[in-house]
C-alpha cells in the first residue's frame, strides 16, 4: 500500500503514541504490539469493526496514560 | 540547575575577581538554557566537567576562560553506522540482507507497523522526535541518513 488512507494514518499515529505511553512501564509493549499485529489482518473495508477498535484503542489509551497505571501482565494459554 | 552549580565553582576559587565574572556568569547562563534546551544530558555533564577543568587551573585564569564539552560531532558515514546498527538489531530484520538502499516494504517485508518502531528506535538513537508526517515517508535507511543529516545539518 503505497498511499495510507485517512483511517490507515490514524491507526498508525494511534500506534505510536502507545508506544511512546508505554515505554517507561513495565509489559505494556509486547501487549501493544501483539494486539495491534493480531488485527493488522483486517480488510480496508470493514471500516466499522476498525473504528470500534480506534475508539477502543484510543480508550485504552486513556487508560495507560493515567498516573495510576503502574504495569500489565497478561497470561498465556498453554498449547498443549 | 546547571547555572547554580557554575556559580558555586566560580565563587569557591574566585572570591576576589567576583565582580568581574559575576556579569559574564549572568550572560552565560541567559545564554546557556537556549543553547541546551535540545541536549539537557550533555549540558548537565558539562557542568561537571567544567567544575572540574576549572578547579585544577589557577583561580585568576580559571575564571575568564571556560571550556564546554559536547557529544562528537556527526558525521554522514557515522550517522550511517549508527543507523545500519540499530536496524541489525531488531529482530524483524535479516542482517545479511541489510543494505542500505534496502526499502523496507518491497526489500525486507516489513509492514507500516513495523516501519512505526523503527522510525520510533531512530527517535531514540539520535535523541530528537521526528513529526508523523516527514515519519511515514522515510522508507529506506538511505532516506533516514539524509533527513538526518538535513535536520541536524550535517554537510560533507
Amino acid at each position: 500500500m503505497s498511499r495510507h488512507s485517512k483511517l490507515q494514518k490514524q491507526v498508525l499515529v494511534l500506534y505510536r503514541q502507545f508506544l511512546r505511553a508505554g515505554r517507561d512501564k513495565p509489559g505494556f509493549i509486547p501487549r501493544i504490539r501483539d494486539e495491534f499485529r493480531e488485527n493488522a489482518g483486517i480488510k480496508r473495508t470493514d471500516v466499522m469493526h476498525i473504528e470500534y477498535l480506534y475508539r477502543r484503542g484510543q480508550r485504552q489509551l486513556e487508560q495507560l496514560r493515567d498516573a495510576n497505571t503502574k504495569q500489565l501482565g497478561s497470561f498465556s494459554k498453554e498449547r498443549s | 540547575m546547571a547555572a547554580r552549580v557554575l556559580q558555586q565553582c566560580v565563587r569557591s576559587f574566585a572570591r576576589p575577581s567576583l565582580r568581574l565574572c559575576s556579569g559574564n556568569l549572568a550572560v552565560r547562563a541567559a545564554a546557556a538554557p537556549t543553547a541546551a534546551l535540545h541536549r539537557p544530558l550533555s549540558f548537565a555533564a558539562d557542568s561537571r566537567r567544567t567544575r572540574w577543568l576549572g578547579q585544577s587551573r589557577s583561580p585568576s585564569v580559571g575564571v575568564l576562560c571556560r571550556q564546554y564539552g559536547d557529544l562528537p560531532p556527526l558525521t554522514l558515514e557515522t550517522i550511517k553506522d549508527r543507523v545500519l546498527y540499530v536496524l541489525k538489531l531488531y529482530d524483524k530484520i535479516n542482517p545479511e540482507k541489510l543494505q542500505t538502499t534496502s526499502h523496507f516494504m518491497k526489500d525486507l517485508g516489513l509492514d507500516s507497523l513495523d516501519q512505526v518502531e523503527i522510525i520510533m528506535a531512530m527517535e531514540d538513537e539520535f535523541g530528537f522526535e521526528i513529526p508523523d508526517a516527514e515519519a511515514e515517508k522515510l522508507m529506506t535507511p538511505e532516506e533516514i541518513v539524509q533527513y538526518i543529516a538535513d535536520k541536524k545539518d550535517v554537510y560533507e
